[in-house]
């Protein structure tokens, strides 16, 4: 039975049918998001078709990397011959070329915006990237039975006092496991390659892409407030999560002392304030517009719940980017 | 020779950033636990340089006068020039760069700007005052990294260049060590593959272009695990003085994740001897209590100098409901998140003990390579119970567990380390001719 099995597995036509369906398996992709997600196709629908061709190319890429590991098995146990290494050095071509294509596709995602291959070819960037995984983790294969071909031969079972065959088994799972991890070693250095003009791209961008659009807020408190003034900022969490973390923004605004907004819910504190400054954060949206200022009744809400009295309150500077108060307790 | 020299200098830069906070905290340097800190890391450089030049005398003495010529091929010459290439595409990135990354606005490169401004460090959690939640956080990390962002902008010819840069010669140091010890246990072309590996590796290079912490330290406990193993392998004392010197030293880099526990444990292991039970427990004595020493010392001054609040809560409770949930499956939802996050990196540590642990008998034979698996298994153990702890203290604490990568990435040079061993060393592969 397990000579059955491994004869199947050894099958040139088998790697190669299931490759070709592994390389062809976005197409799937394709279809599912313009056909079945998008349009319901030829007016009837089946349940459970979309998840289908959701986790079909996943299930084949995982296929296709479970009869990789085979192969290498058999090569590690002498079963490998030239048609078989004649079909590797094919694979390992057409390896080459999706590579390259992979890799365009992932460009042209990072080039434009988040999920813009998915919303127009329905592929995602993961899936991409685990196809890119097998197919490099082949690539390496090929490689390392081609060059240690040329350097070393595999001892055959014979070779090995009979004492220990055992250890002979175990010394080949090693190697292999070994050789497995070391490909996964090569595919994180293949991958930062890869990524290089990316990552050239991305660290050349300034505070503004850093911080976010709240940096215009640090530069505005920055250009027009004292050294020496207190600044109030809105609280730190999911709302406000840059211009409310204080040893971030410290960093543009030292050595102004910074007061968390959360801090500021009874009239006390903020008299032992006295004289603040703070900037208005998005005028226009209303679920993470801060302060809270109401000029009739004299108030603010710098913590999202209590109203504050103030004495005086003057705008200190005013432009297109926003504005800066200052604040009297 | 060559790790001699690299070490020296990695030893330098941290003596004089010691020296330098030394400096700026009298209170600190005052006190015994002060005292003690720098002066046995003084000790140790003193006492390893004085082991290096009676063992160099030796070796000169022995030595026939003859040089053996080392075959220098084409393969070689390809990847010493890929290794370049990516050291100087980590230079160009950091050349080019207009601004800092987020951790280091708000930490590492802040710390350096308060210092310039006059402040020291038992005086930045006053910066906190008006903070709600962040009080403990400018104490967090000991101050290496910010000290090296001080001197990197106030050293006249440095000045001018980016900080970035500093973390990119941090990444030839780390090339050059790991390079300088598998030279002379691997041969030239695997320990060029290996530093290739390491230094394009998508975590290293990533931490290389990040003005983290997490480069300073990967390169301190690297060198200290290398120089251990070379340790174990030849018995030269410099070495083991060094390595004590690096590890226990890494704590003033990164305090969170207590990796010298893991590399003392086996440490401990890899020496131990039922017969010479002196020779055992000595170094692995010195090496765990000046470990404790360090971890000790910032612990006091940050607790009791500089009055910084911890983040974690020790209660009874806290300390007891985490051995109660193993029983209800915590441990598992942990174990899940942590290898999914860590992602390949986690894949390759495994499938590299896995190796390991099918050649047993050579992990027993050789105490080094026994001592570098342990390393492996321990430090992901830690990381593990960590992170399980953690998930009973913070809500947060799967957020912060993706940075997991970045702190992990001193096992890299280790993992590469033992598959190129188990792979050069097999039995299975012969010689062709």
């Amino acid at each position: 039975m397990r000579i059955k099995f491994s004869e199947i597995t050894l099958k040139p036509i088998l790697l190669i049918s299931l490759w070709l369906i592994f390389f062809l398996s976005p197409l799937l992709s394709v279809f599912r998001f313009y056909f079945v997600v998008n349009n319901n196709l030829l007016g009837f629908h089946i349940k459970g078709f979309s998840s289908l061709l959701l986790y079909f190319p996943v299930f084949i890429s995982v296929l296709v990397f479970l009869s990789l590991v085979l192969w290498f098995s058999e090569f590690i146990d002498k079963k490998l011959f030239t048609v078989h290494k004649k079909t590797l050095a094919i694979l390992s071509l057409l390896n080459i070329v999706f590579l390259v294509a992979a890799d365009s596709l992932r460009n042209l995602e990072y080039r434009n915006y988040p999920n813009f291959l998915y919303g127009n070819f329905g592929i995602t960037v993961s899936q991409l990237e685990f196809m890119s995984f097998v197919a490099a983790l082949e690539l390496i294969m090929f490689l390392f039975i081609l060059a240690y071909d040329l350097a070393f031969k595999i001892r055959g079972a014979t070779k090995w006092r009979s004492n220990i065959v055992s250890t002979a088994k175990t010394e080949k799972a090693s190697l292999f496991l070994a050789v497995a991890g070391f490909s996964g070693l090569v595919i994180l250095s293949g991958y930062t390659f890869l990524n290089l003009p990316l990552m050239i791209k991305q660290e050349k961008r300034g505070y503004d892409a850093k911080v976010g659009i709240v940096y215009k807020y640090l530069v505005l408190l920055s250009d027009h407030t004292p050294k020496n003034a207190k600044v109030i900022h809105p609280p730190q969490g999911e709302k406000w999560s840059a211009i409310g973390n204080q040893p971030l923004i410290r960093y543009f605004l030292y050595p102004r002392v910074l007061i968390s907004g959360a801090l500021l819910n009874n009239l006390e504190f903020a008299k032992t304030i006295a004289d603040a400054y703070f900037p208005e954060i998005d005028p226009t949206i209303d679920s993470t517009h801060w302060p809270k200022i109401d000029t009739i009744n004299r108030t603010i809400i710098f913590d999202e719940k209590s109203e504050i009295r103030y004495k005086k309150l003057e705008t200190i500077f005013e432009s297109e980017e926003g504005r800066v108060f200052r604040v009297l307790f | 020779m060559g790790e001699f020299i690299v070490s020296v200098i990695i030893i330098i830069v941290m003596l004089s950033k010691k020296l330098f906070f030394f400096s700026i905290e009298p209170q600190y340097s005052a006190s015994i636990l002060g005292k003690l800190e720098l002066g046995s890391l003084i000790v140790l450089f003193i006492l390893g340089m004085f082991a290096f030049i009676k063992g160099a005398r030796l070796y000169l003495r022995g030595r026939t006068g003859k040089r053996t010529s080392k075959k220098f091929d084409l393969l070689n010459l390809l990847l010493l020039v890929s290794v370049v290439f990516t050291i100087g595409m980590s230079l160009l990135i950091n050349l080019n760069k207009t601004s800092l990354h987020w951790d280091a606005i708000a930490l590492y490169d802040a710390r350096a700007k308060f210092l310039e401004g006059g402040m020291k460090f038992s005086d930045m959690p006053t910066l906190s005052k008006y903070d709600n939640l962040n009080k403990y956080y400018y104490l967090l990390y000991p101050p290496y990294t910010s000290i090296g962002h001080f001197f990197w902008r106030n050293i006249g010819i440095f000045s001018q260049v980016p900080v970035g840069v500093y973390y990119s010669v941090t990444l030839v140091l780390l090339v050059a060590i790991v390079f300088f010890v598998a030279k002379e246990s691997l041969g030239l072309r695997a320990a060029l593959l290996l530093v290739l590996v390491a230094a394009s590796n998508y975590s290293i290079f990533n931490i290389s272009i990040k003005e983290y912490t997490n480069l300073p330290y990967a390169l301190y406990i690297v060198a200290g695990i290398l120089l251990l193993f070379s340790y174990l392998k030849t018995r030269k004392l410099w070495l083991f003085l060094f390595g004590v010197f690096f590890v226990s030293s890494s704590i003033w880099i990164r305090l969170l994740e207590p990796m010298w526990i893991a590399v003392s444990l086996a440490f401990g292991i890899a020496v131990f001897s039922k017969r010479h039970l002196l020779r055992w427990s000595l170094p692995f004595a010195i090496l765990l209590v000046l470990s404790i020493l360090q971890y000790v010392s910032w612990a006091y001054f940050t607790k009791v100098i500089a009055g910084n609040p911890g983040f974690l809560n020790f209660s009874p409770m806290t300390i007891i409901e985490p051995f109660v949930a193993v029983f209800t499956g915590a441990p598992i939802v942990v174990i899940t998140t942590v290898a999914r996050v860590w992602g390949a990196p986690f894949f390759i540590h495994f499938l590299a003990l896995a190796a390991l642990l099918l050649r047993w008998r050579l992990v027993l034979q050789k105490r080094e390579i026994l001592f570098l698996g342990l390393v492996l298994f321990f430090s992901i153990s830690l990381y593990f119970l960590e992170f399980y702890f953690l998930s009973f203290q913070v809500d947060w604490w799967s957020t912060i567990a993706k940075s997991l990568d970045r702190s992990s990435t001193f096992l890299i040079p280790v993992s590469g380390y033992l598959l190129i061993y188990l792979i050069t060393s097999s039995k299975v592969l012969v010689r062709r001719g």
